[in-house]
């Protein structure tokens, strides 16, 4: 069974009258990433261990319907990242803002980029894009697309990207506000009618 | 100040997540890609995070949990699995013994109560595990829950069964000589809206020899309004 590929697994799944063994294998290939994306995302290993069960829970049920368009790997990764992000995130951030209650509090009530009467809304995502891949390091790209972009918690943001400074992804963060409107005050200056 | 935060969104010009995937393995293959990519934080993170779940490095201070997590899952999604016999092909002896043993559990997870007055007429409603093949009620459907079922094993003297925390903490733990267990009042109050526990059992042959046993199945029990009660899914 080893030489099998996961996506060959999947459809002697699919076919095979007693398919569990090839589940079982598909499966045991996969246990450690999900466990250490949940945990990672969670932060807690019980939490993990509920989000990892109901992400395999999701794979079972969904199986019969892949078609092997894309690898199973990706499809996987896209249900777990999927389950965390829609399904825990709104529970999480609640307890998240009085955790980092200050700093938080201040970057979620940071005002947005003045830039909407000026520019279209394509040419507003062009000029975001722009300020985010020259100004910004990568980090600090990845940790405010994440944050601001999908609403991920400061303290999950840090151990998604594996961040190992103390202050984790605030300092990025903080970093990339400082640089972001530094850029729009430039802009705003050289875009103000006389 | 900051972008508006849709702007910083996946937007309808970035590629779907098998293309990024297709990337990630092989940029020159997907040289077409580059400039967006180059320009979209938001599909660079996404890279770095399909990359980081591929690569499943764990840290020095998440390996342990990683581990144990993965043994835990490992634990409740393997089928139950006859004995290899010495001397034959492990298909062999699956062969032989897994009519017998095999199809042991049947029992339904995500479990729902209804309010009612009366505590002793909550209906619940099941979720199928797709594990499962029998004895389970269609997803929505509503049956008087009094006990726990479970295909029986013809070899089977008694039955042992446990109910745990998420935790792994034990929070019953009975046997029964037949493939059902009535539950009890004190079984019914573990039972709590929103909270999510562990039901499996073993099968015990005449020596107290486990010969089968289910995969842990999650229960997970959610208040319902009475008029329009809902599954877990």
């Amino acid at each position: 069974m080893l030489q099998h590929t996961d996506e060959e697994l999947v459809v002697l799944i699919q076919t095979d009258p007693s398919p569990a063994r090839y589940q079982d294998e598909l499966f045991r290939r996969h246990y450690d990433r999900v466990a250490l994306w949940c945990l990672r995302y969670t932060g807690d290993r019980d939490a993990a261990l509920d989000a990892a069960q109901e992400v395999f829970l999701r794979v079972q049920k969904g199986l019969r319907h892949f078609a092997g368009q894309a690898k199973f790997s990706t499809w996987l990764f896209t249900i777990a990242r999927n389950y965390c992000f829609n399904e825990l995130s709104r529970t999480r951030r609640q307890a998240e803002v009085s955790i980092d209650a200050p700093e938080t509090a201040e970057l979620a009530n940071e005002p947005t980029m003045p830039v909407d009467e000026a520019l279209s809304r394509a040419e507003q995502l062009q000029q975001a894009r722009e300020w985010m891949t020259k100004l910004l390091s990568e980090e600090e790209r990845q940790a405010y697309s994440l944050h601001y972009g999908e609403g991920i918690p400061i303290s999950t943001v840090t151990r998604l990207l594996g961040l190992s400074n103390p202050s984790g992804a605030k300092a990025h963060l903080v970093s990339a506000r400082r640089k972001l409107s530094e850029a729009v005050r430039r802009w705003k200056v050289g875009h103000e009618t006389p | 100040m900051k972008p508006p935060e849709t702007l910083l969104q996946r937007q309808p010009d970035c590629p779907s997540i098998d293309t990024l995937a297709s990337y990630a393995e092989s940029p020159q293959q997907a040289a077409s890609l580059r400039p967006h990519i180059e320009a979209c934080a938001n599909c660079q993170t996404e890279i770095r995070l399909l990359n980081s779940f591929l690569e499943a490095k764990p840290a020095e201070h998440e390996l342990a949990d990683t581990r144990q997590l993965a043994s835990q899952l490992q634990a409740r999604f393997t089928s139950p699995k006859a004995t290899t016999r010495a001397g034959g092909a492990w298909w062999t002896g699956w062969r032989i013994w897994v009519p017998a043993m095999s199809m042991l559990l049947v029992i339904a997870a995500g479990l729902q109560w209804q309010r009612q007055t009366d505590a002793t007429a909550n209906a619940p409603v099941y979720r199928d595990i797709p594990r499962i093949e029998v004895y389970i009620p269609r997803q929505g459907e509503q049956i008087a829950f009094s006990e726990f079922r479970w295909q029986a094993v013809p070899a089977a003297a008694n039955y042992s069964l446990t109910l745990t925390e998420v935790d792994g903490t034990v929070a019953f733990a009975g046997a029964s000589p037949t493939a059902s267990l009535s539950l009890d009042a004190k079984t019914k109050g573990l039972l709590l809206p929103r909270k999510t526990l562990h039901f499996s059992v073993e099968a015990l042959d005449g020596a107290g020899k486990t010969i089968a046993r289910s995969a842990s199945i999650r229960i997970r029990i959610e208040p319902a309004s009475p008029k329009a009660p809902k599954t877990n899914e």
